[in-house]
């Protein structure tokens, strides 16, 4: 039986007068693929921004492991996702001044001396395939590259919650294959959970379950672990 | 905090960089040169009274005498009594007097000005004993000899071993001296011990007629003083000796230095200060524009798990390195003003008083002045004053940036871009 690594109650977020996340419930079970598929405008990267806790929900709590997130302190917020949990985003959000190897080291660093931090950096990078271009600054890399970075880097803590804004958005077809392959790959190689934001059904159909959103919604909800 | 990656994050960004850089020196450089340029010209000032080893010089003016003939004192003097003397050397923070007489000889249709010199002590112008050029100087004991500036007995052909007539009475030449050594202080072209010139001045009917002289009187005082009692030892001799004293410090020269030194002297630490708040304020912008630059990479920061703490100590220790970097190249640049200024010298005037000769002969209106080297230095304490301020400018726009950084959110950000 899958063991529930978050849960999500009653979320709500309005910005002005819109309201993107209209009272959604979820849950993530421990090394569960779930994609939330939606138009653009739908409200899934604010939910996924609440469930990151880069956005504080209006109504509603997350738990996660049991635990109630802090939503209320940004600093306990930031160590939990530290320890916890991985962001990749659909532009990369690579610091363009600093080396691959150091760009993916960047979450370590507060926590790690540097010579542990780059390390792991390293394995990660070796784990993308990226372990000749560690040198590197971001303008030297392609697009699919720059992902590879930021993935290494939001596994580089060892996650137990991955975190994917449409991280094929900016990609070509074939790269951005095989970046969802490269997903998969470290999904059964490290057991991470992943959630992966998408509009593209084709990207969304690898999931073990699908989220639809609409209108800040959940409209549907299948696969595996329902 | 990282260290590498605040050099890291600073050579990046080389033009932000170079200007908080540049900005930070040029503050640091101002300050400390104008700070230097003032000590240089307040030590040029104090170099008159240095080399006669004095801190004051003490004397009262006189009466013109009645007639420019035979022995007379200058009007810039009169008699100071030995109870005086005695109740100047009593006074706190006087270590040592030099007593001596200055008078002027009319004789064959020529002035000569001459000194007696208390020989016991080495304050005043005994200091002249380092500047001789032939024989000897000044001795306790001696009587009936004189020492005569260089250009005195050249001009007069005189050589050691000769004998002069100082208001007729004999005295054996035993050696000449540099006078200008004395810093263009009471130069006289005859030196003679104290008590020849007091019993030549005693026995003038030009000094017996304007002024009360008595035994062991004397005119001029050199005092050496404590240092941190000088100008209250120069107000204690100003009232001991009464309303026409003339009491000279090395800041009687700062008021003849002219006005680029009394604008350096009053308006150089507010100048420095200005250029010193300049610099911060221009750090501050740097470190501020370099942040609105930044915004995507700080989000990303906190989006991966950077707490505010970790930012803080991230763009703290990026100000003060870019201010330590500034503060050194400021430091450096500073080194260069100052050895620069080393090279040139100013020229200090001397009051007509310390040195007096009669308008009426050959130059003698003329102003004396002695060129100084003009010898700058960075004081500790103003290199202390800098690093401090520089240090709570770099905390303070680095503290201003972790704060601005602390409201940069990172779903905000990306909602923007």
């Amino acid at each position: 039986m899958s063991t529930e690594l978050l849960r999500a109650t009653g979320l709500r977020k309005r910005f002005g007068g819109v309201v993107a996340v209209d009272s959604i419930d979820l849950h993530i079970n421990e090394a569960e693929f779930v994609a939330i598929v939606g138009r653009s405008g739908s409200g899934k990267s604010t939910l996924l921004n609440l469930i990151a806790g880069l956005d504080l929900p209006d109504e509603g709590e997350i738990r996660f492991a049991g635990e109630l997130l802090r939503a209320n302190d940004e600093d306990a917020l930031a160590d939990w996702r530290a320890e916890h949990v991985g962001l990749v985003f659909q532009a990369f959000h690579l610091i363009p001044t600093l080396s691959a190897l150091d760009n993916a080291a960047v979450p370590l660093l507060p926590r790690r001396s540097t010579e542990a931090a780059r390390a792991a950096a390293r394995e990660r990078l070796d784990q993308v395939g990226l372990g000749n271009r560690v040198t590197h600054r971001p303008a030297q890399l392609s697009g699919g590259e720059q992902q590879r970075v930021a993935i290494a880097r939001a596994l580089v803590g060892n996650p137990k919650l991955l975190l994917a804004d449409e991280p094929t958005g900016n990609l070509d077809t074939k790269t951005g294959k095989e970046i969802l392959d490269l997903f998969a790959r470290l999904r059964a190689d490290t057991g991470t959970a992943t959630v992966l934001i998408t509009h593209d059904e084709n990207v969304a159909a690898a999931a073990d379950r699908r989220i639809s959103i609409q209108d800040g919604k959940v409209l549907a909800e299948a696969g595996e672990g329902k | 905090m990282k260290l590498w990656l605040i050099a890291t994050e600073l050579a990046r960004r080389p033009r932000r960089t170079l200007t908080g850089v540049i900005s930070v020196a040029l503050g640091v450089a101002i300050f400390l040169g104008l700070q230097a340029y003032g000590a240089g010209y307040r030590a040029a000032a104090r170099e008159p009274l240095s080399l006669i080893g004095s801190d004051v010089v003490a004397q009262r003016q006189g009466d013109r005498p009645a007639s420019f003939e035979n022995v007379v004192f200058p009007h810039s003097t009169s008699p100071v009594h030995v109870e005086e003397v005695e109740r100047v050397r009593a006074v706190p923070g006087v270590e040592a007097v030099a007593a001596a007489m200055f008078f002027w000889s009319f004789q064959d249709e020529e002035l000569l000005v001459g000194l007696g010199i208390d020989t016991t002590t080495d304050v005043g112008p005994n200091k002249l004993a380092a500047g001789v050029t032939q024989g000897r100087f000044l001795t306790p004991g001696d009587h009936d000899v004189a020492v005569l500036d260089n250009s005195y007995a050249e001009q007069h052909k005189i050589t050691l071993g000769d004998r002069i007539s100082v208001a007729g009475s004999p005295f054996e030449v035993i050696g000449t001296v540099d006078t200008s050594r004395a810093g263009q202080v009471a130069n006289a072209n005859v030196y003679l011990p104290l008590a020849d010139s007091q019993r030549l001045v005693e026995a003038s009917p030009g000094v017996r007629s304007v002024h009360d002289i008595r035994p062991g009187d004397v005119n001029v005082l050199f005092v050496r003083a404590n240092p941190a009692r000088g100008p209250a030892v120069a107000d204690d001799i100003k009232a001991l000796l009464g309303s026409e004293a003339i009491v000279t410090t090395p800041q009687s020269f700062d008021q003849v230095l002219g006005p680029s030194f009394v604008i350096i002297d009053r308006f150089g630490l507010i100048i420095g200060f200005v250029a010193l708040l300049l610099a911060a304020a221009s750090l501050l912008r740097v470190v501020l524009s370099t942040l609105r630059q930044r915004r995507r990479d700080i989000a990303v920061l906190r989006a991966v798990g950077w707490t505010r703490s970790s930012l803080r100590a991230q763009l703290v220790g990026e100000s003060v390195a870019l201010t330590f970097v500034g503060l050194a190249s400021g430091l450096l640049l500073s080194l260069i003003t100052v050895w620069l200024l080393s090279q040139t010298s100013v020229s200090i005037p001397i009051p007509w008083e310390l040195s007096p000769t009669p308008h009426f002969v050959a130059n003698g209106a003329k102003q004396l002045a002695i060129d100084v080297p003009l010898r700058s230095t960075l004081e500790l304490l103003s290199i202390g004053l800098v690093l401090a301020i520089g240090l709570l400018a770099a905390v303070t726009a680095g503290l201003a940036a972790s704060r601005r950084a602390a409201r940069i959110k990172p779903s905000e950000v990306w909602r923007v871009d």
